[in-house]
């Protein structure tokens, strides 16, 4: 065994996670190695300092009450469960109701107002999923992103996206008109991203998307405004308000977060989104 | 909504010593340990239908928590963690140089520090490595429970554990020294 071997096992060797071929080479080095042995009698102090110069604790009543109360608060003040605005249309109801559901939920859209409030939100943020949609879509635009798969056949872009093993569902479908469909994908802080890009008439149509939980989860390494957070949550879209160059819109979709970039006008983009 | 309310108490209410005491080594301020506590169980009870049953509850809440001082950390500073590695080998060198045989080694090497000075050596490690350290030496999880916390694999756990290790010692003899508490032949550094 040789002395860099034998360093990476001296950990091992004191928290019990060696096997026993491992244990018998390692002590035996330690035998004939003064600085081995050295390095691991250090190693073997320094880590009963920290278990008896740290002791851990039990946490103090006043701060155990008050989480207690916290989460009780909390679930108190949960509404009733939210149900998917998608099984809620598609759920259990006759297919002309879809139709007349497509157009209330169209008109809905078009009327939410973008109060003075949402004037205040800013996306500045580097891992602001809104913020990067729009940035990407002027990249797009000016042609400094470049898909890495065009095709006029939306199968052979979905065949594309396949094989790059998202871990999402990426969205991807036929539109009337559509001259090409386009593709990208790649990584933001280690989340995977995939975008695709419709050519519909003189307009573009981008649509980034990331895995739900990567933006909305407990866990998430991508941020969005509060706004846009309780919008998708309360009702499964957001359209933003910022961006006098271009619409955006956002909306959850099989554990994926879509959001949509365009310089189509804003009744045109929700037509086409809403015929997915 | 009754019955989740019942079921995260039952559940996830029974870790918050080991999170507590990760707070408080972690960030090193007993306020501070307590709203990052809050938090952690704030979010989980907010995503308790993401947590998948019969997983490791304990190694999700870890997660929420680690992931929570990492946002506000990052709010707070810019500045990467720093790690001196000329301080560890300065150490080494100076063990290399002590050929005495000793069955004290505990005490020539690091005297008798107080607890708040190993609690402020620990704190002063880089977040990875600290993370690893109390884990395993605190919180005495084994290799496989630390990898599940962090979702990385054994063999980085090992490393971090090693290097996190020597930084220390390299942090509590420089402690030691600084404050007299060793006797007159430990070996300087880099001697």
């Amino acid at each position: 065994m040789t002395c860099a071997e034998a360093q990476e096992l001296a950990g091992p060797a004191l928290d019990g996670g060696i096997t026993d071929a491992d244990r018998t080479a390692f002590f035996g080095h330690l035998m004939a190695c003064f600085a081995c042995r050295r390095a691991y009698e250090l190693e073997d102090a320094a880590r009963s300092i920290i278990r008896h110069a740290v002791p851990t604790v039990a946490v103090p009543d006043p701060v155990r009450r008050s989480i207690i109360e916290a989460v009780r608060t909390e679930a108190t003040s949960e509404g009733p469960e939210r149900r998917d605005i998608w099984s809620v249309i598609f759920g259990r109801i006759p297919a002309p109701i879809v139709g007349l559901g497509f157009a209330a939920v169209l008109i809905a859209l078009l009327l939410i107002p973008t109060g003075p409030n949402d004037d205040l939100i800013r996306h500045a943020a580097a891992n602001d999923v809104i913020n990067q949609a729009a940035s990407n879509f002027q990249l797009i635009r000016d042609g400094k992103i470049k898909p890495a798969m065009t095709s006029c056949s939306p199968e052979q872009v979905s065949a594309y996206l396949d094989a790059q093993h998202i871990p999402f569902q990426v969205s991807i479908r036929p539109m009337e008109h559509c001259e090409g469909y386009s593709a990208i994908v790649n990584e933001y802080d280690g989340v995977a991203l995939a975008h695709v890009v419709y050519k519909i008439g003189g307009d573009l149509l981008y649509v980034y998307q990331v895995k739900t939980e990567e933006a909305l989860g407990a866990q998430a390494h991508l941020t969005m405004s509060q706004a846009a957070r309780e919008a998708i949550e309360r009702t499964g879209w957001y359209t933003d308000p910022q961006h006098p160059d271009c619409n955006v819109v956002l909306w959850e979709e099989n554990g994926t977060l879509c959001a949509a970039a365009s310089t189509m006008k804003k009744d045109h983009m929700m037509a086409v989104l809403a015929t997915r | 909504m009754k019955d989740k309310h019942k079921e995260f108490e039952a559940e996830a209410l029974p870790h918050m010593d080991i999170l507590y005491n990760f707070a408080l080594r972690t960030t090193g301020d007993p306020d501070d340990a307590k709203d990052l506590l809050q938090e952690t169980f704030l979010k989980a009870y907010r995503f308790w239908d993401k947590y998948e049953k019969g997983t490791n509850i304990r190694a999700w809440l870890f997660r929420i928590m680690k992931n929570s001082y990492i946002n506000r950390y990052r709010k707070e500073t810019r500045e990467p963690d720093k790690v001196d590695y000329d301080d560890v080998e300065n150490f080494y060198d100076s063990i290399r140089g002590d050929s005495k045989e000793t069955s004290d080694l505990q005490q020539r090497m690091f005297g008798n520090l107080l607890g708040d000075e190993v609690t402020t050596a620990l704190q002063e490690l880089p977040d990875d490595f600290r993370t690893v350290v109390i884990l395993c030496d605190i919180e005495e999880l084994t290799y496989e429970e630390i990898a599940e916390f962090l979702n990385c694999p054994i063999g980085t756990v090992r490393s971090r554990l090693h290097r996190g290790r020597k930084m220390l010692q390299a942090r509590l003899h420089t402690y030691a020294r600084q404050h007299g508490l060793l006797s007159d032949d430990t070996p300087d550094e880099g001697s």
